[in-house]
């Protein structure tokens, strides 16, 4: 499965929420937090986070990654005429 | 033909693109989404957002598909002219462009990396396009043959 280059809702654990709030990540309330993949590897999410001066790449590890979710998309056909 | 996308992705320059439209100039969630949104305590507006971002890249990887299956049809005509490509899809889960070619009476299933097309469509180089052409070939000749 590939989550790279997907907006994604990430549901992470308490730690994993402290870890972004030491990160000055603004963190919603809210369980899930919708976020925009980069690309993924074997530490974790490398998502998209606004700063002051621009988008930074953060690490997410995947130990603070309780769920990942994100709608599927419909299969969309079209015919072509060549 | 028919040509198709399977599965929904965002491009990060779509995502980019998207962020800084104001909430009054996003399309309307449907009710659905809406109750998705407000389950999961995601702002409306960031969600409609990233269904936008979705939708815009949706449309680029339909005009990629198209472009392919064009392709397709011209190196077939040239390599193998008893084939012809019923569909072309790509499967945006496993990163593959899944093609159905008839020859005769059968269907052949080819498969092909997304990133060998891309490699070729964004490059145009003869060696990409040498590249493609040997998978297509071996796909035909070891299947039909």
């Amino acid at each position: 499965m590939r989550v790279a280059q997907h907006t994604v809702a990430v549901i992470l654990s308490e730690e994993g929420r402290a870890v972004l709030q030491l990160a000055a990540v603004n963190v919603p309330e809210s369980a899930a937090i919708l976020v925009h993949v980069q690309d993924t590897d074997d530490l974790g999410l490398w998502v998209r986070t606004p700063r002051e001066d621009g988008e930074h790449l953060l690490l997410v590890r995947w130990e603070y990654v309780l769920t990942v979710d994100f709608p599927i998309g419909e299969t969309k056909t079209m015919g072509l005429k060549i | 033909m028919n040509i198709s996308v399977q599965g929904l992705r965002t491009s990060s320059s779509d995502w980019e693109a998207v962020k800084n439209i104001p909430e009054d100039q996003l399309p309307p969630l449907t009710p659905q989404q809406r109750e998705v949104a407000r389950k999961m305590g995601i702002p409306e507006g960031d969600y409609a957002r990233s269904a936008l971002a979705g939708q815009r890249t949706v449309e680029k990887m339909f005009a990629k598909t198209e472009r392919f299956a064009r392709y397709l049809m011209e190196r077939f005509g040239e390599m193998a002219p008893q084939a012809s490509v019923e569909s072309v899809i790509l499967n945006t889960w496993d990163g593959r462009f899944e093609v159905s070619v008839a020859v005769g009476n059968r269907s052949v299933p080819i498969r092909i990396a997304e990133e060998i097309v891309d490699d070729y469509l964004d490059s145009g180089s003869p060696e990409m396009g040498q590249r493609l052409d040997h998978v297509l070939s071996l796909a035909i000749h070891t299947q039909v043959v």
